[in-house]
């Protein structure tokens, strides 16, 4: 795993940089949702039921998008998901309409579609491992069902499961390496871990969590859970065994973190990425868009990056992040994709201090800081002169 | 800023409180409710709204519920007077689905011991998901009754694809001043999650089951 986001090893920094290199945006729309598919392709879902697909081009200095093509009435309602399925240009979605679509984006057309009847799905996830989708559905009279689809023989569902919720289900997610690993979680606040390879639901569900509020995101964190409520509460659960009956009381099967809003800072959660280890939180009222680094399984809120001037007062819908370049992309309700530069060569009071003369768009920090150079007594200079002592550049 | 103030909302619950007492006396207990009118919102595009709110009263203290618990919190549920069933208990069911429906039935939610929460999958099957009440665990470490107030004390709140929700803050035999409260912490919680806050409230009313609504905000 690289690290380039966080690699500083600094454990109490705050960045700020307006650094938003380019963006595009389509008005009055919502942008939903970002998948970056290679180093240059990345494809967004937006809310007049449109995938548009972006040529991204990679430099040092950053990264600049630009629409190569787009392809309407994706599905005949809104588009719910869309994930990427290893292969380079091809992506799954799953609609509102019941549907779930396979895309070839060389040729733009749909080369697969898989429903199990009109009820709206909600959630999608994909598992390379076992080259299976799973996507959970809206509650429609007693059931809220998980289906999976096996992508060598898609006419057929390969599981379905339709006893554990009864509401809506709001997330799936597959264990990135451990095989037949499923979780699904929605608003009856449930989260249940299934081993898919069984077909009997009864002995499929593995685990079930009372999350006690209705879960936005879950998934995986190394051998944990993790779960975030639509109440912006943060928990992480152990996984367990069903079959254990010791009654031996193990320490922090649950942690639960309460309503992170105020510890986080922020007012919402928009995603959770457990491989390059972030969790993207936004503030609307302030347009800002901060990254947490996640470390050992713990959210590490003093260790943040924030991005100034985001999606002007609307709220972050998605987040991507392209670890190598140290590139951030966001979507969000005000329609607009940014692209974002987290400088390589950073040192916060150089980079800081370098940054703020340059841009004379933040002239209100430039003064503060200023501000604080001003009455240089001895102490202070002296600390100075440590600072740079160990300083390792 | 809270839009509402604790002395608009004391008159308001006065009245209410008023018409259920005087004006027609119901001859049960009757709920409180919060009504929130949203506005500026698209059920369609927007993040969902949905969760819970923990009150400091019991809104509905005549609600049912049932320990799972090994030994020892099977001791302490007796002890306080709560339902509860054994490990063993729960095997006599034997997994027939109707027992078990019937079980869910019986009680409006249910706590089990953090040690045995692992095997409810196994003993009960996925019914007790099914029906929504999946039990929320309790540790030696907490208090039991405390955390049984809890569960009894939070409240769901959920929009579905119109513009209002209800959520019962109360009820009638409360007094004026835990009313109050009930309503400012749920009202200014429900508009704390909203992407504008007080510019997507439409409007606010409270209401007990039989009563005629009143607007506070």
């Amino acid at each position: 795993m690289s690290r380039y986001l966080f690699s500083q090893g600094a454990k109490a920094q705050t960045f700020k940089w307006p650094i938003n290199l380019s963006s595009v945006s389509i008005s009055g729309e919502y942008v939903y949702t970002i998948n970056r598919l290679s180093d240059s392709q990345v494809v967004s879902s937006i809310s007049d039921r449109s995938l548009r697909i972006y040529d991204l081009t990679l430099s040092t200095e950053g990264g600049l998008l630009s629409e190569v093509s787009s392809i309407y009435n994706v599905h005949e309602k809104n588009i719910s998901g869309v994930v990427g399925l290893g292969e380079a240009g091809v992506v799954a979605t799953a609609g509102e309409d019941g549907v779930v679509k396979v895309w070839d984006l060389r040729t733009m057309k749909s080369v697969a579609a898989m429903s199990k009847g009109s009820t709206p799905l909600l959630s999608l996830a994909y598992s390379p491992l076992t080259n299976t989708l799973a996507t959970g559905t809206e509650l429609q009279s007693q059931d809220a069902s998980v289906f999976l689809y096996d992508l060598r023989s898609p006419s057929k569902a390969l599981r379905t499961y339709v006893d554990s919720h009864n509401d809506d289900i709001t997330v799936v997610s597959f264990h990135p390496s451990v095989r037949h690993s499923l979780l699904s979680a929605g608003t009856d606040a449930l989260i249940t871990r299934y081993d898919t390879s069984i077909a009997d639901e009864d002995e499929a569900v593995a685990q079930v969590i009372n999350n006690g509020a209705s879960v936005h995101l879950t998934g995986f964190l190394n051998d944990k859970i993790y779960a975030a409520s639509h109440i912006e509460t943060w928990s992480v659960y152990k996984q367990t065994n069903k079959d254990d009956e010791s009654e031996t009381e193990q320490e922090d099967d649950r942690k639960e973190y309460g309503d992170v809003r105020e510890s986080w800072g922020c007012e919402y959660i928009i995603d959770v990425d457990t491989i390059n280890g972030y969790v993207a939180i936004g503030r609307n009222s302030s347009s800002k868009l901060t990254l947490l680094e996640i470390e050992n399984a713990e959210v590490r809120p003093t260790n943040r990056i924030e991005f100034e001037n985001a999606h002007a007062n609307e709220v972050i819908r998605s987040v991507n992040v392209h670890e190598k370049y140290g590139l951030v992309l966001s979507g969000g309700e005000d329609g607009c994709i940014h692209t974002w530069k987290v400088p390589e060569n950073r040192d916060l009071r150089d980079g800081e201090g370098e940054w703020q003369e340059s841009k004379s768009r933040n002239r209100k920090h430039t003064r503060e800081e200023e501000h604080k150079h001003q009455p240089k007594s001895k102490e202070k200079r002296k600390e100075k002169i440590k600072e740079k002592r160990f300083r390792p550049y | 800023m809270s839009k509402i103030t604790v002395a608009g909302v004391r008159e308001t619950v006065r009245e209410l409180l008023d018409y259920s007492e005087n004006t027609k006396k119901r001859n049960f207990l009757e709920t409180v409710e919060l009504q929130v009118g949203l506005k500026n919102y698209d059920t369609q595009r927007d993040k969902r709204f949905s969760g819970t709110v923990k009150l400091p009263q019991v809104p509905r203290p005549n609600m049912t519920i049932c320990v799972f618990g090994d030994a020892h919190d099977v001791d302490r549920a007796k002890h306080i007077g709560i339902d509860a069933m054994s490990v063993e208990d729960l095997k006599k069911l034997n997994k027939n689905k109707k027992l078990i429906k019937k079980l869910a039935k019986k009680y409006n939610a249910f706590i089990a011991s953090e040690v045995l929460i692992k095997q409810v999958p196994r003993l009960l099957g996925p019914q007790l998901s099914k029906a929504g009440k999946f039990p929320t665990p309790v540790s030696h470490s907490d208090d039991l009754y405390g955390k049984i107030t809890e569960v009894r004390s939070t409240i769901k709140f959920q929009l579905k694809k119109v513009l209002c929700l209800a959520v019962a803050v109360g009820n009638v035999q409360m007094d004026e001043d835990q009313l109050i409260t009930q309503i400012m912490i749920a009202s200014n919680f429900l508009v704390s999650l909203l992407k504008k806050n007080w510019q997507n409230v439409g409007s606010l009313t409270i209401k007990s089951t039989m009563g005629p609504s009143y607007r506070i905000y």
